[in-house]
């Protein structure tokens, strides 16, 4: 098996809780609520991605050529990072267009979760070797929503599509974005403890993102049941 | 990368591949993914529903 064969093989053993997880948030009600408070929450994951991708390639350069696997993991992730600009401003403008306030993921506290989930990353980036970030990506954009949820999501919240881009966009080019990252995967001549670690890292980003979205979940549901 | 114990769980149903995966996973591994299959199993608050929730972050 290829090295990205063999890290989606470790993720699907961990997918049942990711889809659990998921289903839960999904079918709370009122939709409008879930999915207002789930663009917040997304963006103070998705602020983190591309300074997260800096953080790696300013580690690989640090490196030197003498670490192929870093010159490969930074190859990759200058021109990813490229493809990550702006996400966080999508997130934004949903949130105008369904009649939110765009600036309160500014204003709300990251959640213990969300800095579980992304500064394990930058512990390890920095602290053990930046390849373990391809693991947390290959999570984080190997398992997108699928379409149907958006058509799901516009009936079932009465909110206009525009205010589904980001998962709209995400839906098309984080399978495009896996693809890539597989071949950029592939292309690493990885030791087996570096293998490892990526697969302990997207083990870890699975966890984070059950922990993440059951807390979100957990919260609504509490908001939700309060008397009006 | 430590050496690990035996696997704790069965993956009932899973393929060659996976059962390949499976028996090379390290320790560190491991004791992450036993983690999240613990919290799955008592996961009684899950309810059902279509097959279109089958994502939830974007990167």
């Amino acid at each position: 098996m290829s090295h990205s064969e063999v890290l989606r093989a470790k993720v699907q053993l961990a997918l049942p809780a990711y889809h659990r997880a998921a289903n839960r948030l999904w079918s709370l009600e009122p939709a409008d609520v879930v999915y207002t408070a789930y663009l917040t929450t997304m963006h103070t994951l998705i602020r983190a991605t591309v300074p997260l991708m800096r953080a790696a390639v300013e580690e690989c350069e640090r490196r030197g050529p003498q670490d192929r696997v870093a010159v490969g993991v930074a190859s990759f992730l200058r021109h990813h990072m490229n493809e990550e600009k702006g996400h966080d401003e999508w997130l934004r403008q949903d949130l105008a267009a369904i009649g939110a306030d765009p600036d309160s993921p500014l204003r709300a506290f990251p959640s213990s979760d969300v800095a579980a989930l992304v500064g394990s990353q930058y512990y390890w980036v920095r602290h053990y070797h930046p390849v373990c970030l391809l693991g947390h990506g290959a999570v984080l954009e190997g398992y997108p929503p699928d379409i149907a949820l958006v058509d799901e999501l516009v009936a079932r919240t009465g909110f206009p599509r525009a205010g589904f881009r980001t998962l709209a966009r995400h839906s098309v080019l984080d399978l495009r974005h896996r693809e890539e990252m597989m071949a950029a995967i592939d292309g690493l001549e990885l030791t087996g403890e570096l293998s490892s670690a990526m697969g302990v890292s997207a083990l870890h980003t699975v966890r984070g993102v059950v922990a993440v979205v059951n807390s979100l979940a957990a919260e609504l549901e509490e908001r939700i049941s309060e008397p009006a | 990368m430590n050496q690990r114990e035996p696997l704790p769980f069965d993956f009932p149903g899973s393929t060659p591949e996976q059962r390949e995966v499976l028996a090379a996973l390290t320790a560190d591994e491991l004791a992450v993914l036993t983690a999240i299959r613990e919290r799955l199993e008592g996961a009684a608050d899950v309810r059902a529903h279509g097959e279109t929730a089958a994502g939830v972050v974007v990167w």
